[in-house]
């Protein structure tokens, strides 16, 4: 019942001060709707890469490691200042060409035996000038045979014209990236010039065109027969430069690489090792975020603080003669915070609506057509937890914010407000 | 049980700026139904002790007796809760809450207390309202009021819980004489109710309204003066 007073009050002080309270709930209105947009959206763009990574990478690549950086150290009594010295030679010059799989073939169905292995392809990779017209591309090629190709990758998913069927059957197919296709002005059964490293020469017929969304990909790479690619390098049917591998469980990836890596002899990533770039992406991404977002309801917390304040200094007369009148300190705390958890419920609820509002209007926004990416709106991935989370972060910070203010005048003593 | 209130030996001291003791060894006792006046000059004490005896401040050595309860002692709490039901005030300031009509300002010490239903707090917040000639303002905010006006809702409001003593810092300080007057009716007319009043002043008129005056001088009780009424 006294509760009922107290909040009777509370709110007749609220009602008076309409634009101070406004102007906090706002505050909080402000944060809290930033907060799930800027999650929203975060989540939306994070989903996108991770699923543009998981279609074009594999759950774990094996190959030869070319990259040998070679240390050598002077040691301290051959120099003359008598300091040690350590010289790093970075990409040192394989000496013969290519980064060949030996053995590929018995690794190969060693690699398919292996229980936790759901599929393999075995890939030969190669850089390729493309052809058509007077327009020219520089591609990376993955030499794959599509079944097992497709079996890893899932590249039907992909594919945004022709099938790939039609690739299976043809001898000459290539399977162009998106970005790629619109560079060269080319269409599904059109014609293209290639021309390798070694300088041979050939021509091939597009068959489909692959979009994951994302330019760098989209913009580079490129699928054709492995038996093509190994013709065109002079190299034997079992020429491989890399597997790809996709487990039954690829939650396990973090696991099986090394394994892989120290049973074959090969350096063996993970999709996340293979990716490192777009997860630093990802993170830094995470980070600022949360970042913002807390500022923002930081800041939003500092307006209610202040307010509350305004509104404590302008009560000094209320407080002494509600002291006076019997209200203890706890009364007096109980009125003032609760105008705080209003101005905080109040203000997380419309941020809730704002930011479900925001979040539907940012998906809705068409992004401008460019190189980077290819789909046609702001990602987001809406996700009602969001909501939950800043409706409490809304609350809690307002409960905080309130709380200092709120004990300053419980503690406030009425005498030294009487006596002026 | 006849006294309302004991106050044996006070002594109070103030320690800014400097040292000093404002209450010198102040004892009096109050019976019930009378109404008396502590006059004194400007910073005679006469707030100080009024603070004191109000159990507002803490802060003086002696005792304190009201309803026979000792109050020397007691937490913050326990005094606000015993204020709420034994004491009203009425300063010199009405310290009416200015978003609340007159009316929830007579009733919040009643809704606090709730020994009675908010309809029954309402009704005899609004017959004290009318009793000091103010019930045609109950529902105006008062902040609209006029001075005058203001103290007679405060007094309504020191009223609502019937409380067992009333305590009056200078009620009529602020206000002009012939708003004076009215508040000097209303007092003598509470205490022809019975109503137990001890009133700080130091208008000489009042004290010749009450039944009996105490004077303090240099933060001593110096004399009494018997009341003209009685």
């Amino acid at each position: 019942m006294s509760r009922s007073v107290n909040w009777g009050i509370a709110k007749i002080q609220m009602a008076a001060r309409r634009k101070q309270a406004i102007v906090a709930i706002l505050g909080v209105t402000f944060g809290v709707s930033m907060f799930i947009t800027l999650m929203s959206f975060m989540k939306g763009v994070n989903h996108f890469l991770l699923d543009v990574i998981s279609s074009a990478t594999p759950d774990i690549v094996l190959y030869a490691d070319q990259r040998k950086t070679v240390q050598f150290t002077v040691p301290a009594e051959l120099n003359k200042d008598g300091r040690e010295i350590i010289f790093f030679e970075h990409g040192r010059k394989p000496q013969s060409q290519g980064k060949r799989i030996r053995n590929a073939r018995t690794l190969l169905s060693a690699i398919r035996r292996d229980p936790v292995v759901a599929a393999v392809s075995p890939v030969v990779t190669a850089q390729v000038f493309l052809r058509h017209g007077s327009s020219i591309a520089n591609a990376q090629f993955l030499g794959v045979s599509i079944g097992d190709a497709e079996d890893v990758l899932k590249l039907s998913a992909k594919l945004t014209s022709g099938n790939i069927r039609n690739m299976e059957m043809s001898d000459n197919g290539i399977i162009l990236g998106k970005g790629l296709a619109d560079r060269l002005k080319i269409q599904i059964g059109d014609w293209v010039n290639v021309s390798t490293a070694q300088g041979v020469k050939d021509r091939l017929q597009v068959c489909s065109v692959i979009c994951y969304g994302l330019g760098s990909i989209d913009n580079s790479r490129a699928f054709v027969h492995i038996r093509r690619m190994r013709q065109w390098m002079g190299k034997g049917n079992d020429f491989t430069t890399e597997f790809f591998i996709s487990l039954r469980d690829p939650e396990l990836s973090e696991f099986a690489a090394p394994t892989f890596a120290g049973r074959y002899g090969y350096r063996a990533d993970t999709r996340a090792q293979s990716n490192s770039y777009y997860l630093t992406i990802i993170f830094v991404q995470n980070m600022m975020t949360y970042i913002v977002s807390l500022a923002i309801l930081l800041v939003a917390g500092f307006g209610i603080y202040n307010i509350m304040n305004m509104i404590i200094n302008g009560k000094l007369n209320d407080i002494a003669i509600l002291k006076a009148e019997g209200f203890s300190g706890k009364d007096i705390r109980q009125i003032f915070l609760s105008q705080s958890v209003f101005v905080g419920i109040a203000g997380a609820l419309l941020g809730v609506i704002f930011g479900t509002i925001f979040t539907f209007l940012i998906s809705h926004i068409p992004i401008p057509k460019s190189d980077l990416t290819s789909i046609p709106y702001f990602p987001v991935r809406f996700d009602p937890m969001y909501c939950v989370w800043g409706f409490l972060f809304g609350v809690v910070c307002s409960f905080l914010a309130g709380l200092i203010p709120a004990f300053r005048a419980a503690k406030m003593d009425p005498l030294s407000i009487l006596r002026r | 049980m006849n006294k309302v209130l004991i106050a044996e030996h006070l002594n109070k001291y103030f320690h800014e700026p400097v040292e000093s003791q404002v209450l010198h060894d102040i004892s009096l006792s109050l019976d019930r139904s009378q109404f008396v006046t502590v006059m004194g000059k400007s910073g005679s004490g006469k707030s100080s002790l009024m603070y004191v005896l109000a159990t507002l401040d803490t802060d003086y050595d002696g005792n304190l007796f009201i309803c026979g309860e000792r109050m020397t002692g007691l937490t913050e709490n326990q005094l606000a809760q015993f204020r709420n039901r034994h004491i009203g005030f009425i300063f010199q300031y009405h310290y009416l809450l200015p978003e609340f009509t007159a009316l929830q300002n007579v009733m919040i010490p009643g809704l606090k207390l709730k020994h009675k239903s908010s309809a029954q707090v309402r009704d005899d917040a609004m017959a004290l309202l009318e009793q000091m000639q103010m019930g045609k303002f109950a529902e105006y905010l008062s902040s609209k009021l006029s001075g005058g006006q203001q103290q007679r809702v405060a007094i309504a409001r020191a009223l609502i819980n019937h409380p067992d003593i009333i305590m009056a810092d200078e009620p009529t300080g602020n206000l002009d004489s012939a708003n004076t007057a009215i508040i000097f009716d209303i007092f003598r007319k509470l205490a022809d109710e019975g109503n137990t009043i001890i009133a700080i002043t130091h208008d000489m008129d009042f004290v010749r309204k009450a039944d009996a005056g105490f004077e303090i001088r240099d933060g001593s009780l110096s004399s009494y003066i018997e009341g003209a009424k009685k």
